[in-house]
């Protein structure tokens, strides 16, 4: 296992473990992540998962960057990244695909000369893996996406897209958990809270575990969502050795 | 008892020390963008140093409380008017009950901050009072505040003390040797060799405007363009506070606060955070030239200013209103708190009491 520890800045280090966005890459940052998360390095604040790399935010009052990277490097030469025990998690999002929860169906279906019901199958016909969180709150970037549904940014920006909604930016697919301007052509929406500060956890997901959509009509949509906002919805996970 | 906002001024939210813990979720910490201001704020009132305060733009509140309390303002060259009387920054200031008190603005300094002694009584959600106006969140509402706002007090039995015997030395946002320009160190960063040798040369020799383009999210520079290597896309990773960003145009933005967790463009080196408090002091149109620093010189300064930081906060606590010395330490020309010499405690500061009202706010502050 390669890697170089780097300072970024002085509460903060980066472990580069790769340079390329690839699903073997990404669950060595993860296991590296749960791994010296379970240590309890003393200063250590949190770690940020992202594409091939690992951010560590410390506190140098504590633990001094060159203690750190030392202790850090002792740990992950103990450290065998083969050893990965956990399972396979898929979190499942239902989406209620085109009309008004999803305005730019007809455009992606126009770009990659798809009709509306292959679009949608081929986009749940996945499982995609959660390489990172951020951007805001809950926004996941993910891999995985057929190609063939690849579709441009919209060329203006739009002002408001709500908050759930299922988009397409090039050969990536998201959702937005917050309502917020954004390019994405947008082709579907969940019900689903993704973000809720009232709930424990706050934002159900994490890097290295996957998202699944399950295409849904406007009538259930509206049931899943007051089942949402009754607090009564059973949040779905497919759990696979 | 409550704080009763008349006019709550621009952009004023309530701020802690962050929401930490989250950022693997996509959530920044958000909290003060003056760290140093806010601690000073708050233990000159009594509260713990990481207490929720009042952190206004430019452009202060006006305010009454219906309890007698202190209240303390910091972060640049405000002061307090209450009816008529006015006050400096960097003191306690005991306000009667219903009297209208006004924070105005100097020359220098733009993010204000006000503590209340006792606290405001705001839950915390999340592990934080921090206001994040991007999810609505914490603070008064998740939102700015408005005219017509009123906030609980915590612990108003706090006005009964008498704490205005307490002071501090103001801190220095100028340098003296060069007013026009602010020296901000930096920490190289892990992505330097997306630059050209003349792109790094063009950035440490070079001065960058703050421009109007700067919030509590980043402040956006203007200067000579950074050359890259070949772009400014890179596979997104982590950011910290401080974070010098190039964007696709070739101008710096630095990161602060209410910055994004992650991002896609080459960050070019980090500001040390004991100079961040500094850097957020800068105004719009003023410039900007960043020094190298090592890792390792930036976390000594920060384990100094710790150090000196826990002494100050043990003198203010023992001190009484017959014996009092001010803690002396001073200030770097970089404005932020560390030990200015070997024996800057005993000669560093003649303990004068800073002259109030119309001493001269300029030499005040140089």
């Amino acid at each position: 296992m390669n890697y170089t520890i780097l300072p970024v800045g002085d509460s903060a280090l980066t472990i580069v473990f790769g340079t390329e966005i690839d699903p073997e890459t990404s669950r060595t940052v993860r296991i590296a992540r749960t791994y010296l998360t379970n240590k309890e390095i003393e200063g250590v604040s949190e770690y940020v998962q992202t594409y091939a790399s690992l951010m560590v935010h410390y506190r140098p009052v504590v633990i001094s960057y060159d203690e750190l990277s030392c202790r850090i490097d002792a740990e992950l030469s103990r450290m065998d990244p083969g050893s990965d025990q956990m399972k396979k998690r898929t979190f499942v999002i239902p989406v209620c695909y085109g009309g008004e929860y999803g305005p730019d169906l007809p455009t992606v279906c126009r770009h990659t000369g798809l009709s509306e019901k292959e679009v949608i199958r081929r986009h749940a016909g996945a499982d995609y893996l959660i390489y990172m969180l951020g951007f805001m709150p809950g926004f996941v970037y993910l891999g995985g996406m057929d190609s063939s549904l690849s579709t441009p940014r919209l060329k203006n920006p739009r002002e408001r897209l709500e908050k759930g909604s299922v988009g397409i930016a090039a050969d990536q697919t998201g959702i937005y958990p917050l309502v917020s301007p954004g390019g994405w052509q947008i082709i579907g929406r969940t019900p689903l809270e993704l973000y809720d500060y009232n709930r424990e956890p706050a934002i159900l997901y994490e890097a290295g575990e996957f998202i699944r959509f399950f295409p849904i009509n406007e009538t259930e949509f509206k049931r899943i969502r007051r089942e949402v906002e009754c607090g009564t919805y059973q949040y779905e996970w497919i759990i696979e050795e | 008892m409550a704080m009763h906002v008349i006019f709550p001024g621009p952009r004023t939210t309530i701020q802690d020390k962050g929401r930490l813990g989250y950022q693997n979720s996509g959530f920044a910490p958000g909290g003060f963008m003056d760290r140093v201001a806010a601690k000073m704020a708050n233990v000159l009132v009594g509260n713990e140093d990481a207490e929720a305060v009042l952190e206004f733009c430019l452009i202060g509140p006006i305010l009454y409380f219906d309890e007698t309390v202190n209240i303390a303002v910091s972060g640049g060259d405000f002061g307090i008017d209450v009816e008529g009387t006015f006050y400096p920054a960097d003191r306690p200031v005991r306000v009667p009950a219903g009297k209208r008190i006004k924070i105005t603005t100097g020359q220098v300094g733009i993010y204000g901050t006000l503590a209340v002694g006792g606290g405001l009584d705001i839950p915390p959600v999340m592990g934080s009072r921090s206001t994040n106006l991007r999810c609505g969140i914490g603070g008064f509402r998740g939102r700015t505040l408005a005219a017509g706002d009123e906030i609980p007090l915590r612990n108003p039995e706090n006005g009964r003390k008498d704490l205005s015997w307490r002071w501090v030395p103001p801190r220095r946002l100028v340098s003296p040797d060069d007013p026009d320009i602010t020296r901000v160190r930096v920490i190289p960063g892990s992505q330097e060799n997306m630059f050209t040798p003349k792109g790094l040369q063009t950035f440490y020799d070079s001065s960058y405007e703050i421009t109007s383009h700067s919030d509590r999210m980043g402040f956006r520079l203007s200067g000579p363009v950074v050359e890259s290597t070949g772009g400014y896309d890179i596979l997104s990773d982590g950011i910290v506070n401080g974070s010098v960003q190039i964007s696709g145009t070739g101008q710096p933005i630095v990161m602060m606060a209410d910055r994004q967790t992650t991002g896609g463009y080459a960050k070019i080196a980090s500001v040390i955070n004991v100079d961040i408090p500094l850097f957020a002091q800068l105004r719009p149109g003023q410039q900007v030239q960043f020094e190298r620093c090592t890792v390792q010189e930036a976390q000594r300064l920060i384990r100094e200013q710790d150090k000196m930081w826990k002494d100050h906060c043990r003198m203010l606590e023992e001190n009484s209103p017959d014996n009092f010395k001010p803690f002396l330490f001073s200030f770097s020309k970089e404005g932020s708190i560390r030990a200015g010499g070997r024996n800057s405690r005993r000669s560093g500061w003649t303990g004068r009491k800073p002259r109030r009202r119309s001493a001269g706010r300029k030499s005040y502050y140089r």
